[in-house]
């Protein structure tokens, strides 16, 4: 039972004088921020206050309410030792210092996400995606991380998909399991179509990305053979490697061998599914983890350097704080109003459900005293939303003319910088043929017009932002596809690792039904259930290049959606263990978010199926192209037979995964509630599955710097503070 | 300075893992004393990266 011992007393401290003067301060310079970007209109605003509104408001988060769930609402435990600590196997079972885990879990927590979802939600205006970006992560994305990263530690490291079969039942666990499958096919399908929007007819980008698979294979063979577990100096030759494969992707693009590296979007569709195939059944140790030390190094690097730039430079913001389709809701980039879809298209950055996977599993196993998971679990998250501000900047500070050309799919620019500029001035924007035809000449690109999928809209940002403190005009190239690189290599890492997850939750199911294909060393069965999994993200992939409509626009709704199921599934899972344990008076914490994320993704699924706007429904638009095609009629975009049938096609199948999604998500929510509701009723408590008490003989800081008292019982036992 | 700089990277060496064959040694000697230890190439690899990324 969870209330067995006496819950630990919040360690109490009366605030000093300075600290109230430092707090007040604090809260002051965020109000005045956020009243400048509240207060601002057709003025230029300076990025800074963002910066300023964001870092405030997470200090003030992370000092109170953070502090409050740790100690009311969880009672975390300072004497109770960890599985870490417990299980302590020197392997997987390790206790890790704070600051390691914080930075190993803010690298698995934060990959392409934050970065593509901010940029396409910029349509709608800086200002909506902002607060969301903030006030999710504030109240509900970190929330969830650190209330599934207390609850999987207090239960020895066990999954989401566990913890929600074993608190919930098995009708709520399976439709969590399914969820997880499904959210991870959509997933890699949208990334991977990232990917091939950005290096498409790009021999530059094409041939850097192309080498970054044998400088990984050199890089595992060294770690493995030649100097095993020398990870620094690996990595330093790896990135030493990377920026010349940069650097050459100019020098190629301008000799003979640029025709054999401009690939069209469906080549590079084959040469994603079979690389995804091919990395998903080789060892680890040959492609994946020395793909991952590179695109860790790269993503810290990239995301510090962005921070400074824009420090630095201090870019004005170009975008309107709030533009008309937040209201009309016929926005190119994607279709909706502000509500639900601002909340669906920002997932990673604010709330992600696909965060829980990670904070249930690997993290909790390696904590080791249960205070620090404010820090892991709610730190890492806000660092996450930092960079989701940071994308959401670099989108903003581009002339909203370019942007519009670059993520308005090809169906409504067209492919010229004639008609670009045309459809732009439509859209109520401006930007010229000759301005376009430099963007794309400065970056060095044959054309940026239709670039949809948010990377090379973010590259074009992050180019402008360095080259404003490093090299200048002349680095704007170099720069951009650095950005671009820095991308496709966590992509691809995904994609990678997404693959084999998927690949063992299959083997895992199918295993109970022949036993055979559950065996991990059995190969057959390993190329089976990889050749699955690419086959369903790759088919996909496949529908997003090859649909008129645009690829972009129609998948990542569904995307978003899906993140946003596994968020449902999360936060109902926690809401059910705090009601179980005696806490339903706390429950709100998540059972608010909750609630509020169960809006978003019903009124957006909802839409989607039922919307009679052919540009939002899926079924609308599915019976527009039928009709018309019954009636022997061609509609723009589609230009044959085929591609109409395609449309129609893919209309059926998005316009059935919105449906099932939201169908899982009643079913999760439903058998959550019935299991509060015999909690609350019931006179016994429920039992639960967490672990017994045992008493911790550790010692460490519970937070990032630690007080003097925690220095004097730390140095006692020699350890490092 | 130079007590800055250990701590740097010692940082950068944890977080990038170079320093998980000590700790399994520290383990053993704790937990195991006087008993056979892997060798680091053995180690290393044994050791299973798990590696689930996010988005």
């Amino acid at each position: 039972m969870t209330v067995s011992t006496p819950a630990p007393a919040r360690p109490r401290t009366k605030p000093g004088p300075r600290t109230i003067a430092i707090w007040t301060a604090v809260s002051v310079v965020g109000a005045v921020a956020w009243a400048v970007l509240a207060l601002a209109r057709g003025e230029n605003v300076s990025a800074i206050w963002l910066v300023v509104a964001a870092l405030c408001s997470y200090a003030i988060a992370y000092r109170f309410y953070a502090r409050f769930i740790t100690y009311k609402v969880l009672r975390v435990d300072n004497r109770r030792a960890t599985p870490a600590e417990r299980l302590e196997n020197g392997i997987d079972f390790h206790p890790t210092d704070r600051r390691v885990l914080l930075g190993h879990h803010f690298a698995a927590i934060a990959g392409a996400g934050p970065l593509v979802g901010p940029v396409l939600a910029a349509q709608m205006g800086y200002l909506p995606g902002t607060m969301w970006i903030i006030f999710g992560v504030i109240f509900a994305g970190a929330v969830q991380d650190m209330v599934v990263m207390f609850f999987s530690m207090r239960r020895d490291g066990r999954s989401l998909g566990q913890m929600a079969r074993e608190e919930i039942g098995p009708v709520g666990g399976t439709a969590a399991l399914i969820s997880v499958f499904v959210i991870m096919i959509i997933l890699l399908g949208v990334l991977a179509l990232v990917v091939v929007n950005a290096l498409a007819d790009s021999p530059w980008g094409t041939f850097s990305i192309a080498m970054t698979i044998p400088i990984a294979l050199f890089m595992g063979f060294y770690l493995r053979v030649l100097r095993p577990g020398r990870v620094i100096e690996t990595t330093v030759i790896g990135v030493a490697l990377l920026v010349l494969a940069i650097m050459a992707g100019g020098w190629v693009q301008g000799s003979s061998w640029a025709g054999a590296f401009t690939l069209s979007p469906k080549t590079l569709v084959v040469a994603l599914a079979i690389y995804g195939f091919v990395a998903s059944v080789l060892p680890v140790w040959m492609l994946l983890a020395p793909r991952d030390y590179l695109s860790t190094f790269m993503k810290i690097g990239t995301i510090g350097l962005l921070a400074v730039g824009v420090l630095v430079t201090a870019p004005v913001l170009q975008n309107e704080a709030v533009t008309k389709f937040a209201s009309t809701g016929d926005g190119p980039v994607f279709s909706g109003a502000l509500f639900p879809f601002v909340f669906i298209t920002i997932a990673c950055g604010a709330l992600s459900g696909f965060h829980a996977l990670i904070a249930s599993g690997t993290t909790p196993k390696m904590i080791e005293k249960e205070p620090q998971v404010r820090l892991i679990g709610y730190g890492a998250m806000l660092m996450e939303s930092f960079v989701a501000v940071m994308a959401i900047i670099a989108a903003s500070v581009l002339d909203p003319g370019l942007y519009y050309a670059m993520n308005s799919p090809a169906a409504l620019v067209g492919s010229t910088v004639d008609s670009a500029s045309t459809a732009v001035a439509n859209l109520g924007f401006t930007i010229t043929p000759d301005d376009l035809r430099s963007a794309a000449a400065a970056v060095e690109e044959p054309s940026l017009i239709a670039r949809t999928g948010g990377a090379p809209t973010l590259a074009v940002g992050i180019s402008e932002i360095f080259s404003g403190i490093l090299g200048g005009a002349a680095f704007k190239a170099f720069w951009y596809h650095f950005a671009i690189m820095f991308e496709a290599l966590f992509i691809l890492t995904t994609v990678d690792a997404g693959t084999r997850v998927g690949r063992f939750m299959l083997q895992d199911t199918l295993g109970n039904v022949w036993k055979p294909i559950g065996r991990v060393s059995w190969l057959p069965g390993v190329w089976l259930t990889s050749g699955v999994v690419v086959g369903a993200w790759g088919y996909f992939l496949y529908t997003g290049v090859s649909n008129p409509l645009g690829g972009i626009n129609q998948l990542f709704p569904l995307f978003g959606i899906a993140n946003q199921l596994l968020a449902a599934v999360a936060l109902t899972v926690t809401t059910v263990i705090l009601v179980k344990s005696g806490r339903a008076k706390y429950a709100w914490i998540t059972a608010i978010p909750l609630a509020w994320d169960a809006a978003v993704t019903l009124t957006a699924s909802y839409q989607k199926v039922f919307s009679s706007n052919p540009k939002l429904g899926f079924f609308a638009q599915r019976e527009r192209y039928s009709d018309a095609l019954d009636a022997g009629k061609l509609l723009a975009p589609a230009k044959t037979r085929e591609q109409m049938e395609a449309i129609i096609f893919n209309s059926t199948l998005d316009g059935v995964l919105a449906a099932l999604f939201a169908v899982l998500i009643i079913i999760v929510i439903a058998d959550g509630m019935r299991v509060c509701v015999r909690a609350l009723r019931s006179d016994e408590p429920l039992p639960t599955t967490e672990t017994p008490f045992e008493e911790s003989t550790l010692e460490a800081p519970a937070g990032l710097i630690p007080t003097a008292k925690e220095r004097q019982l730390v140095a006692a036992t020699g350890e490092r503070t | 300075m130079r007590a800055a700089l250990a701590r740097a990277w010692w940082y950068v060496r944890a977080v990038m893992g170079e320093t998980a064959y000590d700790d399994y040694l520290a383990h053993r000697g704790r937990r195991h004393p006087g008993e056979p230890v892997l060798s680091r190439r053995e180690f290393e690899q044994r050791r299973t990266n798990p590696n689930v990324r996010c988005c």
